[in-house]
């Protein structure tokens, strides 16, 4: 009798496994039938509140998108929380809490809170993807925001695509996000790392001739790394290259690469790296007599590069997409302000979370210019209306259009002076 | 379909041995989980990320108990075959525009290549420094990724293309889900396969005991290549639906990190079991999951849970409920016996080996003789076999001759023994006849066929048998699997049938169950045959060596000091039986005894070794007249 | 030749790094047989807490790295008695290795919680972090110098204790012979600790003399931990002076690897070399194969 019963069972279960294979039409009419049931179930919550305030005017129809009710807009945030991004992540948060506060405080837009859910990623795209997923379907929100990480977005991008969330405003510089056909609802005013070496390139030969230049560049040997050196080799002084070193994340010491640099007797090196590498950078170059310019990337641009190395970063060049967090404008000041009264230490005033703030800035435009009637389109439509905004000076105006979702392609030089990070000249690419 | 009666003869059935079948209990329990999260999959869609990562993690942790929970190769170099899967995923939905059914044979295919190659270290290395020497290759993995850019995309990567199955498309998302499952199934299907036949028998062998299975003719080399080729295969199965569920390959995240994390998943789970590969990616998938509301303190509860778990299941979380589910069993016949215990779950071990011991199933019963059985007589012959010739063999170690030069012929089906003082050069003399020691000269030929230069599986295929001083064997095996083992050159079937349990392989399996209860009875083993070798006491620990020997059905067969620590009535019953065997199959016998009168009891003649020299050599009766066997050894 | 010196130099000041983390790990596998993966972490958590004492709670610097010894000390004695000493009885190598797993995900995370993610810089007396002195053409940081002071005068004193003290002895017993030095009345649980406070001391060592080097990050010591384990392996793993010989070895390697090879084989070949000398020599390069197995 036993046995019967499981043989029983075990037909059920085979029976159910072929499906599968029969089952392809069935499954994805299920899912994309759940897609939309769950869009209406969104929209019945939404609707079902917009009924219980009647006395409001009958306005025409308009179905808010997920994640967004009549005071409340919801956003996730992907960021290596733990692991050895943990920093850069700390200080995104910082920013964005910063920018929730400005927000609120000043009574949201049209009415509306704004919130966010940061889930850690560890810089692993697995996880990103799986947050993706968690930010999307299970807490329904409205769009991605200020996430870090190029390889980590690669892979929750389509994700983002396909559930038509928005992806505003991450630290990504992989060239390909920037293409509007592919990723329509991605925003972002960080140029990609390619355009950066490019402007750096160019600023060189500007400013320093191709006499007697040589260029060593040391680039990370991942995602970033290799459009790091197309970039520069695209630019005026792409032949000048003549030492290409690379470094991994498990590297512990600079030395070797310095040492190569003292033998092809580079006189500028570009370091694509973090603050706390190029600070190391720095030490080890200063061991070894390393005599040249230094060039650092985005990643290095922070008052922490400074505390770090000390007298060594006197006169150390970075190659940014953005003022200097330390420099003296009205954006940037309320910017410190602001981060400084939310218990942010002096080390966390850096291009990561400037830059997670300036999106912040935006994020606010964008919202505000989209109106009471906040869906995917509207807000997108309204991010392309962006023109000329002023961002108190911490990058130049930006523009936004249906083709460049891209609002800034500047690339700025700054050095450090006497103890700061100063802006030398403000360029494109 | 088992039939009560007729074959109620049979030792097999007298104790009552399950035979294999097609669909065990377990195979039911694994259909309907996999179905009912099948049916689910649809409803919980919200979860379908971490679903997916679940499953990809339980098929790698299937391909995992393959190499380490079955084989016992502790690899830390996994993950280049879950990259392999990947990113050849990743280059036939782009470039070649094809589907699953291109990317898993591929992809198979390709790791099971790969797996033959990276196994290659472990035949020179074994735990640390195998898991270092994978740990290169994962690193050099990577690096070769990096590189290879057309291959790879290099350090930005490569997107995956279309999730399509003979060309037509499917949704991801539980659609995958459900795909995934399948596989799963198969995977799991495949592993728990390999679990039941001869294949999982022969590497469970060479985890416990290396040089044991060496002895029982399996070919250990071949055997520790072909698990990194299959496990290697199995993962890659899962890169396929990794790439699939990341939709975009990147090198740097199939570093030496992930490999940990996927040893760690089994370990927690449970390394021997397929539900220990799905508890462990659970473990590692779902606490995250879960501890998202308070997810600053994710990595903390992570390490806490892991520290605790660790504490309270040190055998992975299958192993705690095995033993949990064992003591509820033996409280339960202890108390149904009469004999109450305090409410400790823990202080049941005795009795465990005291009930085992003390309740026969079969011997009531009235038997015939194992030997006439028709599993075993057609193993009998009149034609002795087992001649040995012995030419100048000799071992150095440093600079000292543990064996210098020894010389002697052994005819077919007699009884020799070996006697000598400790440290006189009888087990090392023993290494070399069967290769288990490095560096030995001379020659040694069976039954005229020369096997000096052979490695020492194929010189048990030729007809030796040993047994060992210090048993070596199988821990976590049992007794029938123990003669299952020595059958296992009877057995033809090959591998990629037995993954799929064809008829055939369950018809082999079976008769060798038969056979192997038959050995079992003769040695008076048949009670035992499902306890775990090391709950058995000694002696009965040194019949399940001999078993196991016999089992090869061997030309001669080398004792080494089958009394030692028996007391000599348990000793000479052993002897009787070996004999009896010994002379039903024809085959000769050669003792190393420190037992002087047991050996001139059964032996027709006798070989005494000093210092690596044969010193004298004649019937017992010569032997212990001669002068200097008694200077040398006797009289002391 | 001033090259070939510095290149050698750098990779010897690696090289200290790398071989007192792999004398730290063969310290406890030898007498314990316990693989330590939370070696890293530990040596990272001392160097933090001599920042944090120095620092935050403004104590001399001497006196803070004495604290942070003192912590170091008891906070290993407490991990190994809550999370180690129940395994060890079962006698399984895995569970134990786990285990430290575990404990090296929490207290990455304890660190992670207290300290942040952001890096900072361990301040030294006088900033002699920053100094360097030419000698020819040959460039000398001073720091550098401490280091490698440090690292003899740790492997002296522990030279010391293996050979001369009681706990050394009894060290030995047990990498000798477990069930004998049983016999002998030694105490396993009472060496097996005082290796683990040990080892966790050298380790704080490493983590403090470094901290200038590589700064105050989360995880800073744990690359260092992996190549110390990489140098243990290729010393052997039961050999102490050997640990330290494939320490130093892997920090020249890797120097003159990265010097000499192709950039895209660069990062990969110090690892392929050890690969390749364990295929030769599978126990190691500093101890001989074990005689014949006993069969």
């Amino acid at each position: 009798m036993k046995s019967k019963l499981w043989k029983l069972l075990a037909i059920f279960a085979v029976l159910g496994l072929i499906a599968v294979g029969c089952g392809d039409d069935d499954s994805s009419s299920e899912s994309s039938s759940e897609s939309s049931s769950s869009e209406s179930s969104s929209s019945e919550s939404s609707s079902s509140e917009s009924s219980s305030s009647e006395e409001a005017p009958a306005e025409e129809e308009c179905e808010l998108a997920r994640g967004v009710t009549d005071d409340k807009i919801l956003f996730g945030s992907s960021q290596p929380m733990t692991g050895n991004l943990a920093a850069l992540g700390e200080q995104a948060v910082l920013a964005m809490e910063v920018t929730r506060d400005r927000i609120n405080d000043g009574g949201g837009i049209n009415g509306r809170m704004i919130e966010f859910i940061v889930q850690d990623d560890a810089y692993n795209p697995e996880k990103t993807v799986s947050n993706a997923q968690y930010f999307i379907e299970q807490e329904n929100v409205f769009a991605i925001w200020a996430s870090i990480g190029s390889a980590t977005l690669k892979a929750a991008l389509p994700l983002h695509d396909e559930s038509n969330t928005p992806s505003l405003f991450p630290w990504a510089q992989d060239l390909s996000f920037y293409d509007v056909n592919n990723h329509p609802l991605f925003f972002s005013v960080n140029p990609p790392a390619y355009a950066q070496t490019k402007g750096f390139g160019n600023y060189l030969v500007e400013n320093f001739g191709t006499d007697g230049i040589k260029v060593g560049l040391m680039t990370i040997n991942s995602v970033d790394g290799e459009q790091t050196v197309q970039g520069y080799k695209d630019s005026t002084g792409g032949d000048l290259l003549v030492d290409e070193q690379t470094w991994e994340r498990d590297s512990t010491t600079y030395g070797p690469q310095i040492l190569s640099f003292i033998d092809s007797g580079v006189t500028d090196v570009y370091v694509g790296t973090g603050d706390t590498q190029f600070a190391q950078f720095l030490l080890e170059a200063d061991q070894l007599g390393l005599d040249a310019r230094f060039w650092g990337s985005t990643g290095t641009i922070s008052a922490n590069t400074i505390e770090l190395a000390g007298d060594l970063s006197e006169g150390a060049y970075g190659v940014n997409v953005i003022s200097s967090a330390t420099g003296d404008k009205p954006g940037l000041n309320a910017y410190r302000e602001a981060m400084f009264a939310a218990g942010a230490e002096e080390a966390q005033i850096s291009t990561a979370s400037l830059l997670a703030y300036t999106g912040g800035l935006v994020l606010e435009e964008m919202l505000t210019r989209a109106g009471e009637c906040l869906t995917v389109e509207s807000f997108v439509a309204a991010g392309e209306t962006i023109k000329d905004f002023d961002t108190g000076g911490i990058m130049r105006p930006l523009n936004f259009s249906a083709e460049n979702h891209l609002g800034n392609n500047d690339v700025i030089i700054l050095q450090v002076q006497n103890g700061a990070w100063e802006e030398l000249v403000v360029g494109q690419e | 379909m088992s039939e009560p009666s007729e074959n109620s003869t049979t030792a097999l059935d007298r104790a009552k041995i399950p035979l294999p079948k097609f669909l065990k209990k377990n195979h039911y329990f694994g259909f309907i989980g996999i179905l009912l999260v099948y049916l689910l999959a649809g409803t919980y869609s919200e979860y379908s990320q971490t679903i997916m990562n679940t499953i990809i993690f339980a098929i790698i942790g299937a391909s995992l108990i393959v190499v380490f929970g079955m084989a016992g190769q502790l690899t830390l170099g996994h993950t280049i075959f879950v990259a392999a899967g990947v990113f050849l995923s990743a280059n036939i939905t782009t470039v070649w525009t094809r589907g699953l059914e291109t990317e898993l044979p591929i992809a198979f295919g390709v790791a099971f290549l790969l797996g033959l190659i990276v196994g290659f270290p472990s035949l020179r290395v074994n735990e640390l420094y195998l898991a270092l020497a994978t740990f290169a290759v994962a690193f050099v993995g990577v690096q070769v990724l990096f590189e290879w850019k057309q291959f790879s995309g290099g350090g930005s990567g490569k997107p995956v293309g279309k999730l399509e199955l003979f060309g037509y498309e499917f949704s991801r998302g539980p659609t995958l889900v459900r795909i995934a499952l399948v596989l799963m199934l198969i995977t799991f299907w495949v592993v728990g396969n390999y679990q039941d036949g001869r294949t999982g028998r022969a590497w469970n062998a060479l985890r416990t005991s290396e040089t044991a299975a060496r002895a029982a003719g399996l070919p250990v080399a071949w055997l520790k290549i072909l698990c990194f080729g299959i496990g290697g295969g199995l993962a890659a199965i899962g890169g396929v639906l990794y790439a699939h569920t990341l939709r975009y390959a990147i090198p740097e995240n199939y570093g030496v990190a992930l490999s940990i994390i996927v040893v760690l998943a089994l370990i927690i789970g449970g390394k021997h079991r397929l539900m220990g590969a799905v508890l462990g990616a659970v473990f590692v998938k779902w606490l995250p999951e879960l501890s998202r509301d308070v997810q600053e303190y994710e990595g903390l509860i992570y390490g806490g849970t892991l520290i605790i778990l660790t504490l309270i299941a040190p055998d992975g979380l299958v192993g705690m409920f095995e033993w949990l589910a064992e003591r509820m069993r033996l409280k339960d016949r202890l108390e149904r016996l009469g004999i109450t215990v305090n409410n400790s779950l823990y202080n049941l071990k005795p009795f465990n080996q005291i009930l085992k011991l003390k309740v026969p199933t079969s011997s009531t019963i009235e038997k015939a003789s194992p030997l006439g059985s028709r599993y075993l007589a057609p193993l009998s012959s009149s034609d002795p076999k087992g001649s040995l010739i012995v030419r100048d063999a000799a071992v150095a170690f440093g600079g000292v001759k543990a064996v210098d030069g020894v010389s002697f012929e052994i005819p077919a089906g007699g009884v020799t023994g070996l006697i000598g003082s400790n440290g006189a050069g009888k087990t090392t003399l023993f290494n070399a006849i069967t290769g288990h020691v490095k560096g030995a000269t001379g020659q040694f030929i069976l039954d005229g066929e020369e096997i000096s230069q052979k490695p020492i599986h194929n010189r048990a295929l030729s007809g030796l048998g040993r047994t060992f001083q210090n048993l070596n064997l199988h821990d976590d095996l049992n007794v029938l699997e123990h003669a299952l083992l020595g059958l296992d050159r009877n057995m033809k079937y090959g591998r990629i049938a037995e993954s799929f349990r064809m008829p055939w392989v369950l018809r082999e399996e079976k008769n060798a169950h038969y056979v192997a209860a038959e050995l079992l009875d003769h040695m008076d083993l048949l009670d035992y045959w499902n306890e775990k070798v090391e709950d058995l006491p000694y002696g009965l620990q040194k019949r399940v060596d001999v078993v196991r020997a016999l089992a090869t059905n061997p030309s001669i067969l080398l004792l080494d000091e089958p009394a030692a620590g028996l007391p000599t009535a348990e000793a000479l019953e052993m002897m009787e039986k070996v004999q009896e065997y010994a002379n039903h199959i024809s085959a000769g016998v050669l003792i190393i005894e420190h037992n002087v009168e047991l050996v001139a009891g059964v032996s027709d003649r006798i070989i005494v070794l000093d210092a690596g020299k044969t010193i004298a050599d004649g019937t017992p009766e010569e032997v212990t007249r001669n002068e200097q066997v008694i200077a040398a050894y006797l009289g002391t | 030749m001033v090259d070939y010196i510095q290149i050698a130099w750098q990779g010897l000041v690696s090289g200290f790094a790398y071989a007192l983390i792999g004398l730290a790990l063969v310290m406890v596998y030898k007498t314990a047989r316990i693989l330590n993966f939370a070696a890293g972490t530990m040596a990272g958590i001392s160097g933090f807490l001599a920042h944090w004492w120095a620092a935050e709670q403004d104590m001399p610097f001497g006196v803070a790295i004495l604290f942070a010894m003192i912590m170091t000390g008891a906070g290993t004695y407490v991990v190994e008695r809550l999370t180690v000493r129940p395994l060890v009885k079962l006698g399984d190598f895995l569970p134990i290795v786990i285990m430290t797993l575990g404990v090296e995900e929490f207290l990455a995370n304890v660190s992670l919680l207290w300290w942040g993610g952001t890096a900072r810089r361990y301040r030294v007396p006088g900033d002699i972090d920053r100094i360097n002195w030419l000698i020819g053409d040959f460039r000398l940081n001073a720091w550098h110098l401490v280091v490698a002071i440090t690292t003899f005068v740790t492997l002296s004193i522990v030279g010391y204790i293996i050979n001369q003290t009681e706990l050394g002895l009894g060290m030995k017993a047990f990498a000798e012979d477990q069930d004998a030095a049983k016999l002998m009345g030694i105490k396993e649980s009472t060496v097996s600790i005082w290796t683990w406070v040990l080892s966790a001391l050298v380790g704080g060592v490493t983590g403090i003399v470094f901290a200038p080097v590589l700064f105050l990050q989360q995880d800073y010591m744990n690359i260092i931990f992996i190549k110390g384990f990489v140098a243990a392996i290729l010393g052997g793993f039961l050999s102490l002076s050997g640990g330290v010989a494939g320490g130093l070895l892997l920090g020249e390697l890797e120097a003159f690897t990265i010097k000499w090879a192709p950039r895209e084989f660069a990062a990969a070949l110090p690892v392929v070399i050890v690969f390749i000398v364990l295929l030769i020599r599978p126990h190691g390069l500093f101890t001989r194969e074990k005689g014949h197995e006993r069969v």
